[in-house]
């Protein structure tokens, strides 16, 4: 089956049927991405509980799901108000814990600044640019090493990041339903992507270089 | 006239299409005289593309079948 369900109208069908097998198909693709989306929000601790109540209210609004939106998009929301609702119950004290969270994934330093700087000279040209040997997607995905070292390192992003990324590069959900589905401005959605994208490259460049993680 | 930083600073932007026709007007021209930003946005796709193409990390059905039954049945 596709990893991406809302390519696929019978799928979806069945869903809107609540079809229990189906669900549980949609619970296995998504949850661990929900369950880290909701950390960005409430703080890991509560996470799997709110996706899991996030779950619930899919379920029962699922044979009302039109399809307006996409798959993806309408579960994010779902999950995201399902956050809310668990902040106003539970605040000030976990709205202080999930500030402290993303502040945490905010200052965590990422190293992309200066990877990023180190790649020019002072004329705002290239130093040498790494050629990549291995130059399909075919090919690159027979290196599981690489594919341990990629998740590794996309793992480490602030969970809001992660969601952004994963959201427009697995989704290919529209830049402006990002932010609304996420509550961020336009800026910082493509600030946040733009720094994933580069941690991508960074990995795939010491990769190709060195053959290591 | 761009320089290169400029490239890989906005290359997110070209990928996505949400460049205005002018800045648009003025990559093009650039990625036309510069081979290694040609290559670091050939390298840029191909990054998204493989990792759009990873094995997804999923449940395995035992798990999502408990959290189902979790879900809808306590």
């Amino acid at each position: 089956m596709s990893t991406k369900p809302e390519l696929d109208p019978a799928f979806i069908a069945r869903l809107v049927q609540q079809s229990r097998p189906d669900f549980c198909r949609l619970v296995q693709l998504f949850h661990r991405r929900l369950v880290g989306f909701a950390g960005s929000m409430v703080g890991i601790d509560s996470a799997e509980d709110v996706v899991q109540e996030a779950w619930l209210s899919a379920w029962k609004a699922l044979p009302n799901f039109e399809g307006r939106a996409a798959l993806t998009t309408w579960l994010y929301t779902i999950v995201r108000n399902a956050c809310i609702h668990r902040l106003r119950k539970d605040k000030p004290h976990k709205q202080t814990e999930a500030a402290e969270t993303e502040m945490d994934g905010e200052l965590a330093a990422d190293g992309i600044d200066q990877w990023f700087e180190q790649s020019f000279h002072d004329d705002g040209h290239w130093q040498e640019r790494p050629t990549w040997h291995i130059n399909s997607p075919e090919a690159l995905l027979e290196e599981a090493q690489l594919q341990r070292c990629i998740e590794h390192h996309i793992g480490k992003l602030q969970p809001m990041q992660k969601a952004v990324f994963e959201l427009r590069d697995l989704d290919h959900v529209e830049l402006d339903d990002i932010c609304n589905m996420l509550k961020l401005t336009s800026s910082n959605v493509r600030v946040l992507l733009h720094r994933a994208r580069l941690k991508l490259q960074q990995v795939l460049d010491h990769y190709q270089l060195t053959g290591e993680c | 006239m761009l320089k290169c930083r400029d490239i890989a600073k906005h290359s997110s932007e070209y990928v996505d299409k949400t460049l205005t026709l002018r800045q648009r007007l003025a990559f093009a021209f650039h990625l036309l005289i510069c081979g290694k930003c040609r290559e670091f946005i050939r390298q840029l796709r191909l990054a998204l593309a493989l990792y759009a193409r990873m094995p997804a990390k999923e449940l395995s059905q035992a798990e999502a079948e408990a959290v189902v039954k979790r879900v809808l049945e306590e």
